[in-house]
């Protein structure tokens, strides 16, 4: 892995929800490498999709620094994008339109070739045939299927997942979870996975970081040092549950800290 | 052998799969049916037979003018009314659904303006833009304005926070994330506001009309009140539920063409 590339930078980073009240994230240090998949795991209520938000730039930290690709964060950015928890497409819109949503609001291609690029990320997201549907007529998987592909068909070259298989049925969520490393194959995209199954954060990461609540705060990191690709029955392997097992001590020792 | 089952379609089966269509005619016939029989026990004055009512909207019919004069000045003051409350309506909502404290302040004197019953405005509003159509349009424009502020403002409110969190990560600007976000959510609240409003202009062009007018269908009842002509107040009661009726199916139509989204499949 190539760790001359920090994508994501961020240094003391605080946030405040409400002046007065206990900080939501106090003192946040958080690096990620190009190419990486990496996932946060925490209890409920830590603060991790808050974190995924300051990150995309939709909210503004208190204290401290965030510095995508060594920029400061910025809404609207194109070099990164956001996988939601309920899929969030637009009901009025067919699937190929949701997909072609970020494009249009980029404004600078042609329709012909936003069109063209849709079906594309749909491809590669492995939606086909559902083009002209709405999303009320789609399976949940679909649905996230299709946040996907929203999702890479611009040139984002950082994905934010915010628990977006948390919704579904375990059978989907792993045919899901295979989708997912099938796109990392072939773009090598940098992916950041917010989630609160340890089993998907192992599966899935290069490296899992651990928080714990109450200021929400990185507390351990555990790398997966797991080949690729990684099959399905990797789940049922003892290196697998060691694994599991090392970050689940993280978590405890998190709540550890509350008690005191 | 499973074929057999679809081949089948007879009468009964044509029944079964369209009975609510069926229904319709079938209930009307009826309804007929019942007013006609009832009609017998009573004297022409207090409750016309529905043939009797036909023959006295036929007689109106035999001078075409007299009756599509009375029905189009309804239509007119009616939808241009509409039109003119909706048309203001809605850019009043969107600012009062972007502006809570600016809501906040006008909204007892929103719902003060509603509760105070349009039948005692009309006079008012007779006496200040005369017999004409203007004081039916107001009326219509003044009845129809609040469902449409209202459901407009409840509309515009209720866009997924989240949603429009992600556009403005995809870097939408503020008018796109309203073209392409806000207003097609407020869709499916504002078109229950636009329908209400719509049957109630109908409403709102005949009270103006009963307040003082020289033509339209609330002239018309008017008239056949004081002529003591019950076959023709039932001829304009029929032609006002006609006038309803086509409102409200224009914008269930124009609900069905701008939602493709939300018709069943």
């Amino acid at each position: 892995m190539n760790r001359s590339e920090k994508v994501i930078d961020v240094k003391k980073l605080t946030s405040v929800f409400e002046a007065g009240e206990e900080p939501e994230l106090a003192g946040v240090d958080l690096q990620i490498y190009a190419g990486e998949i990496v996932s946060l795991v925490g209890p409920s209520g830590c603060g991790k999709s808050t974190l995924l938000r300051l990150i995309a730039g939709a909210l503004k930290p208190t204290d401290g620094r965030i510095r995508v690709f060594g920029k400061d964060s910025i809404p609207g950015w194109s070099g990164l994008s956001l996988v939601p928890q309920e899929a969030l497409l637009l009901p009025w819109r067919t699937v190929l339109d949701n997909v072609r949503l970020p494009l249009e609001l980029k404004g600078d291609l042609s329709k012909e070739l936003m069109t063209v690029k849709a079906k594309e990320a749909l491809a590669l997201a492995n939606l086909t045939g559902v083009d002209d549907k709405y999303p009320h007529q789609l399976s949940g998987g679909m649905k996230q299927r299709a946040a996907l592909a929203r999702a890479l068909v611009g040139e984002a070259r950082l994905l934010l997942l915010d628990e977006p298989f948390a919704a579904l049925d375990a059978i989907t969520r792993n045919q899901l979870h295979l989708e997912l490393l099938r796109i990392w194959e072939s773009t090598k995209i940098t992916i950041l996975l917010v989630t609160h199954n340890i089993f998907e954060a192992v599966f899935l990461s290069h490296r899992v970081l651990v928080m714990r609540e109450k200021p929400g705060k990185v507390i351990g990191e555990v790398p997966i040092n797991l080949d690729f690709p990684r099959l399905l029955r990797l789940l049922g392997t003892s290196a697998f549950s060691s694994l599991v097992g090392e970050v689940q001590d993280f978590l405890e020792e998190g709540w550890g800290e509350q008690q005191k | 052998m499973k074929k057999n089952i679809y081949k089948k379609t007879g009468f009964k089966e044509i029944i079964n799969r369209n009975y609510e269509y069926l229904l319709l005619p079938v209930g009307l016939l009826a309804f007929l049916v019942f007013w006609h029989i009832l009609s017998g026990f009573y004297d022409s004055f207090i409750l016309p037979s529905p043939v009797t009512v036909w023959e006295r909207g036929r007689e109106f019919f035999d001078r075409p003018s007299l009756f599509f004069r009375h029905f189009f000045t309804t239509l007119i003051e009616a939808g241009g009314g509409f039109l003119l409350g909706a048309t203001i309506a809605l850019p009043v909502s969107y600012f009062l659904a972007k502006h809570p404290v600016t809501e906040r302040l006008f909204t007892p004197y929103i719902v003060g303006i509603q509760a105070i019953p349009i039948v005692a405005l009309a006079p008012l509003l007779v006496i200040w833009f005369g017999f004409g159509i203007t004081s039916k349009l107001l009326v219509a424009s003044l009845i129809s304005f609040f469902p449409v502020l209202t459901t407009g403002i409840v509309g515009l409110r209720s866009t997924n926070r989240r949603l429009r969190e992600l556009m403005q990560i995809m870097g939408a600007t503020k008018r796109e994330i309203f073209l392409k976000l806000e207003f097609p959510s407020a869709l499916p609240v504002l078109f229950s506001g636009l329908k209400l409003g719509g049957t109630l202009s109908v409403i709102g062009a005949v009270v103006g009309e009963i307040a003082g007018a020289g033509k339209g269908l609330g002239y018309m009842v008017n008239f056949a009140r004081g002529s003591f002509d019950t076959p023709l107040l039932f001829v304009a009661i029929i032609a006002l539920a006609i006038l309803g009726i086509g409102f409200y199916l224009l914008f269930a139509l124009a609900e069905y063409w701008a939602m493709p989204w939300k018709r069943k499949r």
